[in-house]
């Protein structure tokens, strides 16, 4: 479940940095286009990807409910991180990827 | 023609929200408090904090029934029914419980529950008087201090609006989605703004769901028309075909003797195979016309149905398997149903529901703020001309205060009465609800006559404080506090006393936030006795 927030965490992020604005103010410049269309492609693909999850995880009527409320969580740190932290974000998504990583690699308890 | 189409839409979207929104952040408010219901339940009654809360054991099925039927029958005779309910994940211990044939003039009997310990032998009897959770759940569609019809009537029409509110939202914020991530921080009503969009759309699926699922839950009663011409208004014929298990049935008046009902457990094997048993329902007991209804835990499927496994309580006879005819618009309306009411969620849903919730109250909140905001700022010349704000905007500030400050100070207040008002008071459980209303009605008086920030940091410190103290208060109170709770594994206990301290801990964060912004220089440039302010409008900007 952790590692599905992480997740979400990372693609709501690289489509924060899709956009203009939000890329200036983490990097500290101006994206070119095509470096635009690919992060929001890489955003929306990781999307996708945490649905998968969650379903596969979930099974379908549950992964969905719960990919909705993931969202909105993850949706909410994005917003935090950039208002507070915002040059710290990158390193967020690096550290969320990697524990989400070792985290999808430890089997459930159950 | 699509200027005047935004225009309609903006307006409509202000008015709409505007009118119910208090209403409707109590509604909110308590609907995201009732996900912990029955935590709030458990943590209002600390005589059960102590050896009660066990896991469900199939092992220990058998006994366990026949234990509760002896009980019941010693101490039950002639109830209307008979509740024999197992632990469940959300209610995590055993009790039996009865209701009282009702008195005359009224529709049902005393509802009482005794509590099996953890090692079967000791039964606890006597619990404080208290709503609980139930209160917040009943506040959420019944309101309070009047009959519940007229209020569901008044949820249905904030609902109503909020739904309007919601769609016509989307219309005219055509930037949500350009500005999904931005959250300007202190730039006056520009971050209420932003404030409000992200908290409406990170959690727009939710809201849409939760405003729609809501007013299907009580669609029948709003529109009516479809059962009166189908049934010729005989509304009981309707439900007994939608839920043929769930037919009450009436005593005849012959007494006749009881079935054993672990002799019926082989038969509920062959049914449920593993499920776990919830509860077991015995209606009209002692009568020849009783029956057994056993419920099954549905766990976390999507389903909110009661579906009832029914017997024969005299001669053990199977008179309903617990299948219902398998229609398409019963499915959705059942789907839709759950997904109100979430009770098939699992702590982390649950609490993601919850969140989901929060964020829902904080749209609510900050689009009144806001609203407030943008006034004053239109009035701003009358009012450095010292004339009096008008009674719209002291009117919608007061109210603002009121309940956005108010409710969580409100809420803790309920808790303190729960544990501090005296064990044997009369109307005990009415007077801790009363106390909730007190604290409200007390800030509205107060907000008649200053709406001023102070007052504001007033409120929330206040509420901020005795939220962090609960642990405390639990730990003076009851048997158990935060630690032995944690250690035990009581995680409903601690989780209540954990979220409780975090919201406190965040309401102090907003205290020092509107601190704060005193003490930036550009703030000040405008006027000295900002001080004096109404929330929202400390930090102008240029804008202005």
């Amino acid at each position: 479940m952790v590692s599905l927030l992480g997740f979400s965490y990372i693609a709501f992020g690289l489509l924060a940095l899709a956009m203009f604005s939000h890329h200036r103010e983490v990097l500290g410049y101006a994206p070119s286009e095509k470096r635009c269309r690919v992060l929001s492609t890489a955003g929306w693909f990781g999307l996708a990807l945490t649905y998968w999850g969650c379903t596969l995880l979930q099974g379908f009527a549950y992964g969905s409910i719960i990919y909705f409320g993931l969202l909105a969580v993850a949706g909410l740190l994005v917003v935090i991180t950039l208002s507070y932290r915002a040059k710290f974000m990158p390193y967020a998504m690096g550290l969320s990827a990697i524990v989400s990583s070792i985290l999808l690699l430890i089997p459930p308890s159950q | 023609m699509k200027e005047n189409f935004f225009r309609s839409m903006t307006w409509l979207h202000t008015w709409v929200g505007l009118l119910v929104c208090w209403v409707l952040l109590l509604i909110f408010f308590a609907g995201t408090l009732s996900y912990y219901r029955h935590d709030i339940s458990l943590w209002t009654k600390p005589e059960l904090h102590k050896n009660v809360i066990q896991s469900y054991d199939a092992s220990l099925i058998e006994p366990e029934l026949d234990k509760a039927q002896q009980y019941l029958s010693q101490h039950a005779e002639g109830a209307r029914d008979w509740r024999i309910s197992f632990p469940t994940d959300r209610k995590p211990y055993l009790s039996y419980s009865w209701q009282t044939q009702p008195e005359a003039g009224q529709r049902r009997g005393q509802f009482i529950e005794h509590v099996v310990q953890k090692d079967q032998e000791q039964l606890i009897t006597d619990v404080r008087q208290t709503k609980g959770g139930n209160f917040f759940y009943r506040l959420h569609f019944d309101l309070h201090y009047m009959p519940a019809k007229i209020a569901r009537w008044i949820v249905g029409f904030c609902t109503m609006f909020m739904l309007i509110a919601l769609i016509s939202g989307i219309v005219i914020h055509k930037r949500i989605f350009k500005d999904f991530f931005s959250f300007r921080r202190n730039k006056g009503s520009r971050s209420w703004l932003d404030a409000h969009n992200v908290s409406s759309v990170l959690a727009l699926p939710y809201h849409l769901m939760i405003t729609y699922t809501g007013l299907v839950t009580l669609m029948v009663m709003y529109m009516p028309w479809a059962v009166i011409t189908a049934y010729d208004g005989d509304s009981q014929a309707f439900r007994k075909e939608l839920r043929p298990s769930r037919v009450q049935v009436k005593p005849i008046g012959e007494t006749a003797d009881m079935v054993q009902l672990t002799s019926l457990l082989p038969q509920l094997q062959g049914i449920l195979g593993n499920l776990p048993i919830r509860q077991v329902v015995i209606n009209n007991p002692g009568d020849r016309n009783s029956r057994v209804n056993v419920y099954k835990d549905t766990g976390e499927t999507v389903t909110d149905r009661r579906t009832a496994i029914v017997f024969d309580a005299v001669d053990g006879k199977l008179l309903n398997s617990g299948v219902e005819p398998d229609s398409g618009a019963q499915n959705t309306h059942d789907t839709l149903i759950a997904l109100h009411t979430g009770r098939f969620s699992g702590p982390a849903l649950r609490l993601l529901f919850f969140i989901s919730g929060i964020m829902g109250c904080a749209m609510i909140a900050t689009g009144t703020l806001l609203w407030a905001n943008k006034i004053r700022q239109k009035q701003q010349k009358q009012l450095k001309q010292g004339n009096k704000a008008t009674f719209g905007l002291r009117l919608v500030e007061g109210l603002n205060l009121t309940f956005i400050a108010g409710l969580p100070l409100a809420a803790s207040a309920f808790f303190y009465a729960n544990r501090l008002l005296p064990l044997d008071m009369v109307n005990r459980a009415q007077w801790e609800a009363n106390s909730f209303f007190l604290v409200l009605a007390i800030l509205g008086v107060i907000a008649c006559f200053k709406r001023t920030l102070s007052v504001w940091r007033v409120v929330l410190a206040l509420s901020g404080l005795s939220l962090i103290a609960i642990p405390l208060l639990n730990a003076l109170t009851s048997d158990s506090n935060l630690l032995t709770n944690m250690s035990q594994g009581q995680w409903s206990l601690a989780g209540f006393d954990i979220i409780c301290s975090i919201i406190g801990l965040s309401l102090l964060y907003a205290r020092s936030k509107l601190s704060q912004r005193h003490k930036q220089p550009a703030i000040r440039q405008h006027d000295a006795s900002r001080a004096d302010l109404p929330l929202g409008r400390t930090a102008m900007n240029k804008e202005a």
